[in-house]
């Protein structure tokens, strides 16, 4: 158990394990609101944050942070304009974002190899202090995600209704992409930008074929996202590879042995359902 | 003179546009304290879009809508209206029928965001999901998961939504549509009961017959405009608007069959 005592796995196991806390967590209200692929335009869109980092010579991770979040407003935005032209205005703003992020880390004298750690992740870069903020970060992710969850799930799920309620359903709406923007970059460390989004989306998929409903379907994922995140650090430790990745090939295949499962509880809820 | 008492509601000479083309024109509506108000109407002829934009989902042109005495945009108590809308829009796929009902719960939590989710709200709020579902008939499938529920029980599950706020008001779009006879008459009853309390109810209706004694008000509308305001028994017969129906609805309630949605 060697791993333990080394400070870098040690960071980079709680780190990890945070991002598989926070990420299918928000995941869970992203993909009810069929916006799967936000996390992969917000990871593009963070790579302009790390560039602009390495060209001033800051700190990448608030960097990142910051111009996620702003990017994340701005998609909100074009979003709830509901233009034809949203769809463009998103896809400028996702490369925009990422050639904007390579380009100045070209202009730093970062070549691909450098900016790789950022894309797919790496277990030795999760320094003291970046681990500092992704703790702050995620306990505020987790504490809006879970203690909002009726209110969020509300406007997830009929957002005229909630209006009618009388619930600031814009606010809501900001709030979720913003949560969204900072899930995505506190686990660029860990999973990495270009595969951040799968953490969000793979989780959910595979916990909703598995349990039954909104809320056990949350913690489902949460459960899915932290086991897999782990054992993903672990295995990537011994054997060597690439964290990001390993990460997310063990969540498809919890979601391939959810499959079978899937088959079983429809078979059995549709025949609940065609009862009047 | 008397002093007359506040309506519920009172809308003057509406004018609603959507998409370029007048849908709403110069339309009143009132709902007395205590009453029931059937919108009745052809299809497209405009139940749907008035509802909306009484509650401020659709926005209107001229005219104005009073809540309780208030303006719309003064009104602060959207939370005492229950809403059940004619289509089930609920996006979820992975939902349970009790987990969209609870969202009606957060209609008496306080402050604007509502805040922290507690244990006490959770206690509270169960018992309140199970008295809603009880009252349409639904507390046996509150685990079904809504998307797997027929139309008329997708229909009941939003009208146990809007009483689990606890609500004055109910506004309603056709909820009987797909509702089978015996279900038919569960409703009845849940909005008998809810006028007897004192609650007002503004209801889009097709099928009259099963609510019609409860009906104080009927306003018809054509084209946008209101054909007629008065007694139930004086209004021109709505089945002359329903040339568009497919005949499979009316079947479907005739046999007791709960039709899916079809769009
Ligand atoms: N968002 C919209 N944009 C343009 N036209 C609309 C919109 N919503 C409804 N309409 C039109 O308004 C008319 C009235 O619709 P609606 O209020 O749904 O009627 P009803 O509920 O009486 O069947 C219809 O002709 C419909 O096509
Ligand atoms: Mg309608």
């Amino acid at each position: 158990m060697d791993i333990l005592t080394l400070a870098f796995m040690q960071r980079a196991l709680i780190a990890a394990a945070l991002a598989g806390l926070a990420s299918p967590a928000i995941g869970t209200y992203i993909v009810q609101r069929r916006l799967s692929l936000l996390g992969d335009g917000l990871g593009h869109v963070a790579m302009a944050g790390v560039g602009l980092a390495l060209l001033t010579g800051t700190a990448p991770l608030p960097a990142a942070v910051a111009v996620c979040v702003a990017g994340a407003v701005l998609i909100e935005l074009l979003r709830q304009k509901g233009r034809a032209t949203g769809d463009i205005g998103l896809a400028i703003l996702f490369y925009g974002g990422l050639a904007a992020g390579v380009l100045m880390a070209s202009l730093a004298g970062q070549g691909a190899g450098g900016l790789q750690s950022y894309l797919f992740g790496s277990l030795v870069t999760v320094s003291a202090s970046d681990l500092r903020l992704v703790v702050a970060l995620s306990a505020v992710v987790l504490v809006v995600a879970l203690g909002f969850s009726p209110q969020l799930f509300a406007v997830c799920a009929d957002e005229d209704y909630a209006r009618t309620l009388g619930l600031p359903v814009r606010v809501y709406n900001f709030g979720l992409v913003v949560l969204a923007a900072v899930t995505v970059t506190t686990a660029m460390r860990t999973v990495g930008l270009l595969l951040v989004s799968a953490l969000m989306v793979i989780p959910v998929a595979a916990a909703q074929n598995v349990f039954r409903g909104f809320f056990a379907g949350l913690w489902g994922a949460m459960g899915i996202g932290l086991a897999t995140a782990l054992a993903g650090v672990v295995a990537s430790y011994y054997a060597d590879l690439a964290p990001g990745a390993t990460i997310v090939l063990l969540a498809i295949a919890v979601f391939a042995a959810s499959w079978p499962v899937a088959a079983l509880t429809h078979r059995h809820v549709t025949h609940g359902g065609s009862r009047t | 003179m008397p002093l007359e008492p506040t309506p519920v509601l009172a809308v003057r000479g509406l004018d609603v546009r959507l998409g370029g083309n007048l849908i709403l024109d110069g339309v009143d509506v009132t709902l007395a304290a205590g009453a029931v108000t059937a919108l009745l109407g052809g299809n497209g002829s405009g139940k749907t879009t008035l509802l909306r934009a009484v509650l401020g989902l659709a926005p209107h042109q001229a005219g104005t809508v009073e809540w309780f005495g208030q303006p719309q945009d003064k009104f602060r108590g959207w939370p005492r209206l229950g809403y059940v809308p004619q289509k089930a829009a609920i996006s979820l796929h992975a939902t349970t029928l009790a987990e969209v009902v609870h969202t009606g719960t957060l209609a008496y939590r306080h402050g604007a965001v509502r805040g922290l989710t507690t244990l006490a709200h959770r206690r509270r709020d169960r018992a309140v999901v199970a008295a809603a579902l009880d009252a349409v008939g639904l507390l046996d499938q509150a685990k079904e998961l809504f998307i797997h529920l027929s139309g008329g029980q997708q229909q009941r599950a939003l009208l146990a939504r809007a009483l689990a706020q606890d609500p004055a008001v109910l506004v309603l779009d056709e909820p009987l549509a797909g509702v089978d006879l015996a279900h038919q008459a569960a409703i009845h009853d849940a909005l008998a009961g809810f006028k007897a309390q004192g609650g007002s109810v503004l209801v889009v209706l097709h099928e009259v017959v099963s609510l019609a004694e409860l009906v104080d008000h009927a306003v018809v509308l054509r084209g946008g405009r209101v054909a007629y305001s008065g007694p139930l028994a004086g209004a021109p017969d709505a089945s002359h608007g329903h040339e568009h129906e497919p005949p499979a609805k009316a079947a479907g309630v005739m046999t007791g069959m709960e039709p899916q949605w079809t769009s």
